[in-house]
């Protein structure tokens, strides 16, 4: 079981004061919550023009268990039962919290999913075939020589945003044929591994 | 096919014709060090008093061997060529056979060092892992399976020297699935109907 | 026939057929149970097709919707004769054949052995990795520009397509919002990058010049305030030393008004300067007066200890005093030995009784600690029990399920068993075959025998009168008898196996004529003719 820091769950117990937490504001509160966590959105202003420090402390506190929980694998049930029963929330509360717990974890473990993987991702590839007819060192044709071309997605620190990069490369038909042995063991390897057949 | 040989080239060879097959063998083993070492002029200076001509004659009788065999393997000339191409410069059948044995010993080496060697990268090598990622420091549970890739790309640059650069690549099972069957698709479509037109329509320009 | 239809009835039942319980064979179908039966089985093989279980009331919609049943059934692939009338006149042959081709046809369970949910984390894993696989190698490629960070959710799993948005783990010491720092601390998210969001909520930084981020910021509001305070502060000022009088001033002579404020400040300045100067010398009269204080103690205390330093000089010039002093030292001494020893005598006990107090408190102290861990594990495999109870119930709920399903399925043994039935029956078929045609057999070779027999007896006669007729005149005769009576022997004999031949196709054409008699064509004639007529009718009632 995962503990909260005491100050979160405080912070959440404030959402029971309905003198400031009005229904609407709460629903603002935790979407605003779940599409910042989901990368939909960075600025929260709507909400924070007319900030009470409540607001922000319950956002902040919502920010910070909704990712703690997801990272750690929770359904929408454990944490409804953990609004529940270490933050004292109205039911009510908990039922709308939990609805949008279950809506947005996919999309948020989306996010937690895309953190630290460095290696260039291979998504597409292009082909062409170049018959050799003539070069300066040979007066005859020389066959065919595939071009190769790999796209590959790794995300730019710098620019802060995903950058396609090619990876470009010829080989011969032998060569060609190597390399598609290789991969298509791999996918027999793939295809043995799976459920069934 | 017969090779066109100029003139120049064809006076530079003359010389031999006259020679025995031992000599010839001798002149053989010359070019051969010449391809590999480059010219020997200690070597030429002997030979020319042993066949009491200048030492420009033994010389330009060497370059003019390494000039027909290059133009030979330029060509991809067949061996039958070949013979029949010595022969067409006035060798005798003996002469002809010490010149073809040659030329068919060092074909092979010949072909590599002409080479086209553009600057590109070039396919050498590929290793591949499966793994699947069943946790990270930021998601704690999760089965994502990846296939890593070691690409290694070999490059020639201008003096002959090459070097291998691995790319550590990596793609997921449907990507991959996808990879595959466009590669496979290139291979097959270098074996089609029209692939192979193309081709034949190339081998007779 | 019987077991079959059993097989098919029971096949029927599997696939929620509604039969009732007494019908037992293929004879007891109504139409409208030919009707439900078919398109229930075309319902599975194809699910695209839409199949009506009722047939309507009028003619015309029950022949259109049988004929376009019987349509689909060929579509399928069944060879033999179908149209309409199999479904609407029932005849048991037909649809033993049609609902046997379905059956043939119908998808075979899912999975054979229907996989155990599997238990524990490993097994677990491995069929989740088993399943992502199938997901990921079954789903059709598609560009990465289409995908969602890379990502596509296909019922709950995720498949990753793409990790080329996954950045670094990036983290910056946040700030969390509180009353005292609400003036100049930005709302979390603002506090960094979007893709340092994330990370920073879920690890505190192991770098912490990550966090100039927000640094600058709180520097920037800070300065502010210095400035608005310090902008109050004159304003305020000016209030004070110019009256309302002067603001009329203020607008003529706006330089007067300056000067003024700078003498004023000028002025200002050198109270304060002033100010400072006395504070000053206050401050040093004070030290001047505590020394004072401090001095007239000392000298004070020097007095008194000369007074004492004087008396005992004064007692210690006499000899007694001296002897006196010696001996009260001797039994001070004494007395001081006197109280160790009483004192050793209390205090040993009280000492034991320490020490074995301190060592049962630390006893204590790590019984506390024992049962503290001890707590801890409790509390741990609590959670896992727990969570392990969840698993379970989730599993047991999924087993529930599937027993449910099973249910249906324990025919598989009443399968066998009547296919084991049915096999011995044929085996018993077979030998009773196998006799009948021993019996034949014997019968022709009996056939065979008298055959012969009757040959050699003739040809031995044959011979016997031949050789007596060339001297013999009756025997010329018997012979031309003999002849003629070989003659009519043949004949009967070719009459009797005529006759078993004739015998053996009446047989058969009367096996045929039953078989017509089955398919009752002259029945299905007027039956056609009847709903020829109420079409007929039907189509002159609508027009």
């Amino acid at each position: 079981m995962m503990e909260i820091q005491e100050s979160y769950r405080d912070s959440l117990g404030l959402l029971n004061n309905t003198s400031i937490f009005s229904e609407n504001l709460v629903r603002e509160i935790v979407e605003n919550c779940c599409s910042v966590l989901s990368g939909k959105t960075q600025n929260s202003e709507r909400i924070f023009l007319k900030s009470d420090i409540e607001i922000q402390e319950v956002h902040a506190a919502l920010l910070y268990t909704f990712a703690e929980f997801i990272r750690n694998n929770q359904t929408k049930e454990d944490y409804s039962i953990f609004l529940r029963n270490q933050c004292n929330l109205r039911n009510d509360l908990v039922d709308e919290i939990e609805h949008y717990y279950g809506k947005w974890n996919g999309l948020i473990r989306i996010q937690l999913l895309n953190i630290a993987n460095h290696l260039p991702h291979v998504t597409d590839l292009k082909w062409k075939i170049d018959h050799v007819v003539k070069s300066n060192s040979e007066e005859t044709s020389a066959g065919l020589l595939y071009r190769i071309t790999l796209n590959t997605e790794t995300f730019d620190e710098h620019l802060q945003k995903m950058v396609t990069k090619a990876l470009e490369f010829s080989c011969t038909s032998e060569e060609l044929q190597d390399l598609v042995y290789k991969l298509k063991e791999s996918v027999r390897h793939l295809q043995k591994l799976r459920a069934d057949n | 096919m017969l090779l066109s040989i100029n003139n120049e080239n064809k006076q530079h060879l003359e010389i031999l014709t006259f020679q025995s097959e031992s000599v010839i063998a001798d002149f053989c083993k010359l070019t051969s060090q010449f391809l590999h070492h480059g010219p020997n002029q200690k070597r030429y200076d002997t030979a020319a008093q042993k066949l009491e001509v200048d030492v420009h004659v033994i010389q330009n009788c060497i370059y003019g061997l390494v000039h027909l065999l290059m133009l030979a393997c330029k060509h991809k000339l067949s061996v039958h060529d070949f013979k029949d191409s010595v022969l067409a410069l006035g060798f005798t059948n003996e002469q002809e056979s010490v010149l073809t044995h040659f030329y068919e010993s060092q074909h092979n080496e010949l072909h590599s060092l002409i080479k086209p060697n553009l600057d590109e990268p070039h396919y050498y090598d590929m290793q591949w892992r499966f793994e699947v990622q069943l946790g990270s420091r930021s998601l704690l549970e999760q089965v994502t399976p990846l296939v890593v890739m070691n690409l290694s790309l070999k490059t020639t640059d201008g003096k002959e020297k090459e070097n291998i650069e691995h790319h550590l690549i990596q793609t997921d099972p449907t990507n991959l699935l996808h990879l595959t069957n466009e590669l496979e698709r290139a291979l097959s479509e270098s074996r089609s109907r029209h692939s192979r037109k193309v081709e034949n329509i190339i081998n007779n320009l | 026939m019987e077991e079959v239809d059993k097989i098919i009835i029971d096949s029927l039942k599997h696939i929620n057929c509604d039969i009732d319980e007494d019908i037992n064979s293929l004879k007891q179908f109504e139409p409208d149970l030919v009707l439900e039966a078919i398109s229930s089985c075309l319902a599975i093989i194809n699910p695209d097709i839409q199949v009506i279980k009722k047939l309507p009331a009028s003619m015309s919609g029950k022949i259109k919707l049988a004929s376009n049943v019987a349509q689909q059934i060929q579509t399928i692939g069944f060879k033999g004769d179908m149209g309409y009338q199999t479904i609407l006149y029932s005849n048991e042959v037909e649809v033993r054949r049609v609902l046997m081709f379905l059956i043939e046809r119908l998808p075979k369970e899912a999975s054979p052995i229907t996989t155990i949910e599997p238990v524990g984390y490993v097994a677990r894993i491995v069929k989740d990795i088993e399943d992502s696989l199938k997901k990921s190698l079954n789903s059709m490629w598609l560009p990465t520009a289409l995908l969602h960070y890379g990502t596509r959710q296909i019922s709950d799993n995720i498949i990753v397509n793409s990790l080329g948005n996954s950045s670094e783990l990036n983290s910056v010491n946040l700030i969390l919002p509180s009353a005292e720092n609400r003036e100049y601390i930005p709302e979390v998210p603002r506090q960094c990058t979007k893709k340092q969001l994330l990370p920073s909520i879920l690890f505190k930084p192991a770098d912490f010049t990550n966090c100039s981020n927000w640094e600058n910021l709180v520097q920037q509001r800070l300065i502010k305030t210095d400035i608005t305070d310090q902008i109050l502060d004159e304003t305020s000022n000016d209030k004070y030393t110019e009256s309302t009088p002067i603001e009329s001033e203020k607008v003529e002579a706006p330089n007067t008004l300056k000067t003024s404020i700078e003498h004023l400040k000028i002025k200002k300045n050198e109270l304060v300067a002033l100010q400072e100067s006395v504070n000053g010398l206050e401050k040093e009269l004070k030290k001047i007066q505590n020394e004072n204080l401090v001095e007239e103690k000392h000298l004070k205390e020097i007095t008194h200890n000369a007074k004492i330093l004087s008396t005992t000089l004064a007692v210690l010039y006499n000899e007694e005093n001296k002897v006196k002093l010696t001996n009260s030292i001797e039994k001070a001494k004494n007395r001081l030995v006197d109280l160790k020893k009483q004192w050793d005598e209390v205090q040993s006990p009280l000492l034991e009784e320490h020490i074995a107090l301190k060592s049962s408190v630390s006893s204590e102290s790590i019984k506390n600690q024992n049962d503290g861990y001890k707590y801890k594990n409790l509390k741990q495999t609590y959670a896992n029990l727990v969570r392990d109870f969840k698993e379970k119930y989730l599993l047991e709920e999924k087993l529930v399920e599937k027993c449910k399903e099973l249910g249906n399925k324990n025919n598989r043994a009443a399968y066998t068993k009547r296919i084991l039935e049915i096999v011995a029956n044929i085996k018993k078929q077979n030998h009773e075959i196998e006799k009948v045609l021993l019996d034949t057999k014997d019968v022709q070779k009996d056939i065979n025998s008298l055959t012969g027999q009757i040959d050699r007896s003739f040809t031995l006669s044959d011979e016997l009168i031949f050789y007596d007729c060339k001297q013999d005149e009756t025997a010329r005769r018997a012979y031309k008898l003999l002849a003629a009576l070989r003659e009519e022997c043949n004949g009967v004999l070719q009459a009797v196996s005529d006759m078993g031949q004739t015998e053996r196709e009446l047989r058969n054409l009367e096996e045929q004529i039953e078989s017509e008699k089955s398919k009752g064509v002259k029945e299905k004639l007027e039956k056609i003719q009847k709903d020829l007529d109420e079409i007929q009718k039907e189509i002159k009632l609508l027009s």
